[in-house]
């Protein structure tokens, strides 16, 4: 485990939009912990929550109520987007380079950020692109990118919204590996959100099953309703009505 | 490929030559009158004669310095009062008004006022430049500057960039095309305010150069006037686009402006 992989304590979070004619609450009294160094996928269908939540751990969004808390203190989420969002006017080297302006202290140690940036590219294969511009890039390549900007920051708890669902299946079952290795490497604090729940089954070690803006089943990988069919068994846990509110624990 | 290219090429050039020689045969077979429309070659001569003694370039060279300059003072304007429209949203309210007010009174129109004024020196024709080529150059930026993705605005508060880092790394180089447009159009605005101020208030440059031209009954000057103005407004169109290129290499802005 990496030594800044932080614990994350989520409690009592909800996000309520306001609209015109009535509230969405997108995300209701949810409560948590990512244990340092876990990898967690989040599952659910589209409208679910997913991205609010995730979007509220990364300070994008302002809870309407609840705490997230990080220990250490000190750490900050590095974040991996459904696109990549890669700055276009800027070539590969230079989109990690401003990932580390506050990552690197003192913002000058150039040869810190050069080492990280050669390390993190190194991982995902592209050292040679370093140079490139994004539209020199194929959609994996760039979202390989993206996930070395998020590696080279170090930050020990990564973020990540859907990164490989706008990739073809052959990609994006060679970047899963590759997450899956890097993970293996870093061990940092993992939240993975995807509406694929085979991807869920390849990468995570604990799936959260999000239904109308509630956590409705937190589930281990080994848990004994995983052993068989898996996807089956979370597929019915996403559309039973029955299970609306309630948190399925078994553990 | 290449054969494509010459196809391309050739049906490009097609219409200028059918008008070239259609202006030929008309002069020549005397449709029009000599004196309102000289044939093709009296003003090829003409353009000679006029290069040759160096009025040409002069007159060329006159023009395309006030163009410059007011060019200059306008990007001095337009270029921080957009950041500062765009940064300060009470400024946006306050100078509305004004701003669009000014946007309707076409330059030309401010000409008689302006030689009050200004005299008929250089100020008043570098004022009338500086109202043809702001609102470009103005609109422009202001539009890149609004329009830029959110995405990218989330992608720097995910990356904690300060504000300074957000306008140095996001920010003008998203606007950077719309800024780059507005400087494609304004410059071209400038040439077209600017005959009109040189035919009212100059002594030199080319608007005077076509107006004395027609004042002296030598119409094939006049065309050459207008064939220079033609012909540089094309070329500077042409270096800007290739220049502009070479600055945003990510978006192809000869590709997008092509109808």
């Amino acid at each position: 485990m990496v030594e800044n992989a932080p614990e994350v304590i989520i409690q009592d979070l909800n996000r309520i939009y306001k609209g015109s004619d009535e509230a969405v609450h997108a995300v209701k009294d949810i409560s948590l912990t990512l244990t340092p160094g876990s990898f967690t996928a989040l599952v659910g269908f589209s409208g679910c929550g997913k991205t609010t939540l995730l979007r509220m751990l990364a300070g994008l969004e302002e809870p309407s109520s609840g705490s997230i808390s990080l220990f250490p203190e000190n750490s900050y989420p590095a974040v991996i987007f459904q696109t990549p969002r890669l700055l276009p006017w800027m070539t590969i080297k230079k989109n990690m380079n401003i990932a580390l302006r506050h990552r690197v202290i003192p913002r000058q140690n150039k040869r810190e950020i050069k080492k990280r940036v050669h390390a993190a590219l190194e991982m995902v294969g592209l050292n040679d692109r370093a140079d490139a511009y994004p539209h020199e890039l194929s959609g994996g390549m760039a979202q390989r990118v993206g996930l070395a900007r998020a590696l080279c920051q170090e930050s020990g708890f990564m973020l990540m919204d859907e990164p490989f669902s706008s990739l073809d299946a052959l990609t994006r079952e060679n970047l899963q590996k590759e997450l899956k290795s890097i993970w293996e490497k870093k061990k940092s604090t993992t939240l993975f959100i995807t509406h694929d729940i085979a991807e869920a089954l390849v990468l995570a070690s604990r799936i959260l099953i999000m239904k109308e803006g509630s956590i409705i089943a937190d589930l281990d990988r080994n848990d004994w309703i995983l052993r068989n069919k898996p996807e089956a068994a979370i597929m019915s846990l996403m559309n039973n009505p029955l299970i609306p509110r309630m948190v399925y624990a078994t553990s | 490929m290449k054969k494509l290219k010459w196809t391309a090429a050739l049906e490009t050039l097609a219409v200028p030559f059918l008008l070239l020689a259609l202006w030929a045969l008309a002069s020549e077979r005397q449709w029009v009158h000599p004196y309102l429309l000289p044939s093709p070659l009296r003003v090829a001569k003409a353009a000679l004669r006029l290069a040759e003694s160096g009025a040409l370039f002069k007159h060329l060279g006159v023009s395309f310095q006030r163009v410059i300059i007011g060019f200059f003072i306008t990007l001095g304007i337009a270029v921080p009062l957009s950041f500062l429209i765009h940064s300060l949203p009470f400024l946006k309210r306050l100078l509305r008004v004004p701003l669009e007010f000014l946007r309707s009174v076409p330059p030309i129109s401010t000409i008689p006022l302006l030689i009050l004024w200004f005299g008929i020196g250089e100020a008043s024709k570098t004022a009338i430049i500086v109202m043809a080529s702001f609102f470009p150059v103005f609109l422009n930026l202001m539009g890149g500057l609004n329009n830029i993705e959110e995405d990218w605005k989330e992608l720097a508060r995910s990356l904690q960039l300060d504000q300074g880092e957000y306008i140095r790394f996001v920010l003008f180089p998203a606007a950077f095309p719309s800024f780059l447009t507005g400087i494609q159009l304004g410059l071209s605005y400038c040439w077209r305010a600017l005959m009109g101020a040189e035919m009212i208030a100059a002594a030199s440059g080319l608007g005077y150069l076509i107006l004395d031209s027609q004042d002296m009954g030598r119409i094939d000057r006049v065309f050459v006037g207008i064939f220079t103005l033609g012909i540089c407004g094309i070329l500077l169109d042409k270096i800007l686009i290739k220049a502009f290129n070479c600055l945003i290499p990510w978006k192809d802005l000869e590709e997008e402006q092509n109808w």
